[in-house]
C-alpha cells in the first residue's frame, strides 16, 4: 500500500517570548506524532483549539518544518530543500478565511495563480483553470470578482486554485468555519466529489462533527498527539472519551448516548437522524 | 458613500477596449493626460471630450457609471475652480464688488482647470474600469522590465500593487464594520471640530491596522502554499503579445495626441474674425 503522508515522531516546538522579547521557554504544538495516510483516503482531523491540528496540517506542505522527527509527503521528506516546491504542488492547502487566500481580483486569474507559479505553459494553465473551475461548479463565474461571491463560492474558488496545480492531496484547514450552513454544504459536497470521483487524498480539519462523520477515517488530536483513530462509527461511539477530550459527537449519537443512559435500548453506533428515526421506530 | 468610488474598480463586460493589451491602455492614458495638458482652448477640450466619449461608447461602460467616479473629487473640483475664479486678477474685470473680482481670464483658467481635472479622472477611470488590476500590473511589469537591469524590483512592485487593489474593497468593508461596531457602543464620529473628529478616528485605525497585518500574514502563507517564489520560473496564463487591434489602437492614440496638440494652433473664433476683418479692410 502506498502512503500519501507518513509522519514519524513528528515534533514541533516554537519559542515563547515575554513582553521584553526574551525567550522564556517553548511550546510543543506537535508532540512525537505518528500518522499514516493512504493514497485516496479521506481523513478528518478533530481536536479542540490548541490541540496541534493546524500545526500538523502546515507540516504537510512544508510551511512548517519539524523540530524533530520527520514527515514524508508522497515519499518526499519536507526537510529536503530541493523538494519543497514538489511537495507544495502535490499537497495543496485551503485555509479558513476565504478572503485572505484569494490573490487576484478576477476568479480565473486567481485560479491561474498556482499553475503560473509552477511555470506551466499558457495552454496548460488555461486547461487546468477550466478543469479546476468545472470540478467545483464555478465555471459560470470565471470573469467575476471574488468580492461579489458568497463565502461558500469563495472557498470553492480557493479549492479550484489548488486543483489547477494538479495535486494528489488537498489539506483543508477548517474551510467551513466562517461559512453559513449552505456554504458548508457546498464545500462538503465538493470535497466528497473530489475524493470519490477524482480519487484525491483529503485531510480535512474541522470542528463540525457532522462533517467529520462523512470521512473514511477520523483522527482525534490532543496535546499534539493522535489519541484516537478509526472509522467515524468507532470514534463517535466512544462518547465519554470524546467528551473528556472536550469534543462533541454528532447530534444523533449524542441523543442515542443520552437515551441509553436513561435505559432505552437504542444502538450506540447511530450517527445520522435517519438511523435515529429507524431505531426509535423499532422501540415500539 | 465609500462605495461610490469607482476609481480602481473593474467593470466586467466584454468589449473591444477591454480586450486591448494593458500596455496600450497604459500608454493611451499617459498620452491622453499629456494631451489635455497641452490643450489650451475650447476646441481642444471639445476634441478631448469627444475622443473620451467615443472610447467610453466602445467600452460599453454606462456613462452614468463612469460619471459617478467624479463624486470622489467633487469637493476638490469645486474648491479649485472657485479659487481660480476668485484669485485670478489678470485680464478684463467683468464683475467686481467688495473684495471679489472676476476677470475673463479667471473664467477661462477656472474652466480649463475644471475640465482638465474632470478629464484626468475620467480618462484614468476608463483605464481601470476596462482593465483588471492584475492585467494592469502585468502591463506595468512588462513595460518597466528594462528597469530590472538596474535592480528595480519590478515584479515585486507590480505584485504589491495588484494585492493592494484586491484588498481595497475588503478593507473598506472592514472600516465600515468597525465604525458601526464603535457607533453601536456610543462612539461619535460626526460632531466636534476637525481635530476632535480626527481624534475619534484613532479607535478605528488601530483595529483596522491590526486586521490588515493579520490578513497580510494569512495571504503570505497562502501564496507560499501555492508555490509563489517571486518571478522565478513563473509563467502567465494570458501572455502579452500585441495583436493587430493593439497596433491599430496605438495608431489611433498617437493620431489623437497629434490632434490635441494641433488644436493649440487653430485660431479661436474672435481671432479668425479679427483676421478676416483685418484682411477685408
Amino acid at each position: 500500500m502506498e502512503f500519501m503522508i507518513e509522519a514519524k515522531d513528528l515534533t514541533f516546538e516554537y519559542p515563547v517570548y515575554d513582553e521584553n522579547g526574551n525567550e522564556t521557554g517553548s511550546v510543543r504544538a506537535v508532540d512525537r506524532m505518528d500518522i499514516l495516510v493512504q493514497k485516496g483516503e479521506f481523513v478528518a482531523v478533530l481536536g479542540h483549539n490548541g490541540s496541534g491540528k493546524s500545526t500538523f496540517a502546515r507540516h504537510i506542505n512544508a510551511l512548517f518544518l519539524p523540530t524533530d522527527g520527520e514527515i514524508l509527503v508522497d515519499g518526499m521528506d519536507t526537510k529536503d530543500d530541493t523538494k519543497v516546491w514538489d511537495i507544495r504542488k502535490n499537497a495543496g492547502m485551503v485555509f479558513q478565511n476565504p478572503d485572505n487566500q484569494i490573490i487576484a481580483s478576477v476568479v480565473e486569474e486567481d485560479v491561474a495563480f498556482g499553475p503560473e507559479n509552477l511555470g506551466f505553459a499558457p495552454e496548460k494553465i488555461r486547461k487546468n483553470v477550466d478543469m479546476g473551475l468545472q470540478s467545483v461548479h464555478m465555471e459560470a463565474y470565471r470573469e467575476a470578482s471574488p468580492n461579489k461571491l458568497s463565502g461558500g463560492q469563495k472557498q470553492r474558488v480557493a479549492i479550484a486554485g489548488i486543483l489547477a496545480m494538479e495535486p494528489e492531496c488537498i489539506i483543508l484547514d477548517e474551510p467551513t468555519a466562517m461559512l453559513d450552513p449552505s456554504g458548508r454544504r457546498e464545500v462538503m459536497e465538493t470535497i466528497e466529489y473530489l475524493n470519490r470521483e477524482k480519487k484525491m487524498t483529503i485531510i480535512y480539519i474541522t470542528h463540525h462533527m457532522e462533517e467529520a462523520a462523512r470521512a473514511d477515517r477520523i483522527v482525534v488530536m490532543d496535546h499534539g498527539r493522535v489519541v484516537m483513530s478509526g472509522k467515524p462509527r468507532q470514534v463517535f461511539t466512544q462518547v465519554d472519551r470524546m467528551k473528556e477530550l472536550g469534543l462533541d459527537v454528532p447530534q444523533a449519537t449524542e441523543l442515542a448516548w443520552r437515551l441509553r443512559g436513561r435505559g432505552l435500548a437504542v444502538p450506540q453506533d447511530i450517527m445520522t437522524m435517519e438511523e435515529m428515526t429507524e431505531a426509535l421506530c423499532r422501540l415500539k | 458613500m465609500i462605495r461610490d468610488i469607482t476609481i480602481g474598480q473593474y467593470y466586467p463586460v466584454d468589449s473591444a477596449v477591454h480586450r486591448l493589451d494593458p500596455r496600450v491602455k497604459l500608454a493611451a492614458t499617459f498620452l491622453f493626460i499629456i494631451g489635455i495638458f497641452c490643450v489650451d482652448n475650447f476646441l481642444g477640450f471639445g476634441l478631448a471630450i469627444l475622443m473620451l466619449a467615443l472610447v467610453v461608447k466602445k467600452s460599453r461602460i454606462p456613462y452614468s457609471y463612469l460619471l459617478r467616479g467624479l463624486k470622489a473629487i467633487f469637493i476638490l473640483l469645486i474648491f479649485s475652480v472657485v479659487m481660480n475664479l476668485l484669485l485670478n486678477r489678470q485680464g478684463q474685470p467683468l464683475v467686481s464688488f467688495w473684495i471679489i473680482t472676476i476677470t475673463d481670464q479667471g473664467i477661462y483658467t477656472a474652466a480649463f482647470l475644471g475640465l482638465r481635472l474632470i478629464l484626468l479622472v475620467l480618462g484614468s477611470s476608463v483605464m481601470t474600469l476596462t482593465t483588471t488590476p492584475l492585467e494592469l500590473t502585468d502591463g506595468i511589469e512588462k513595460a518597466m522590465r528594462p528597469l530590472k537591469k538596474i535592480r528595480v524590483p519590478v515584479h515585486e512592485i507590480a505584485m504589491m500593487m495588484s494585492i493592494a487593489l484586491r484588498f481595497i474593497p475588503i478593507l473598506l468593508e472592514e472600516t465600515d464594520k468597525i465604525m458601526k461596531a464603535q457607533q453601536a457602543r456610543g462612539a461619535d464620529f460626526e460632531s466636534g471640530n476637525l481635530l476632535q473628529r480626527a481624534k475619534s478616528m484613532v479607535p478605528i485605525l488601530v483595529p483596522l491596522f491590526i486586521s490588515a497585518f493579520r490578513r497580510a500574514d494569512d495571504l503570505a502563507t497562502a501564496m507560499e502554499a501555492r508555490c509563489y517564489r517571486g518571478d522565478v520560473g513563473r509563467t502567465r496564463m494570458k501572455e502579452m503579445i500585441y495583436s493587430k487591434e493593439d497596433k491599430i489602437a496605438y495608431g489611433i492614440v498617437f493620431l489623437g495626441l497629434a490632434l490635441l496638440i494641433a488644436s493649440r494652433f487653430v485660431p479661436s473664433l474672435p481671432e479668425i474674425l479679427a483676421l478676416l476683418s483685418g484682411g477685408a479692410l
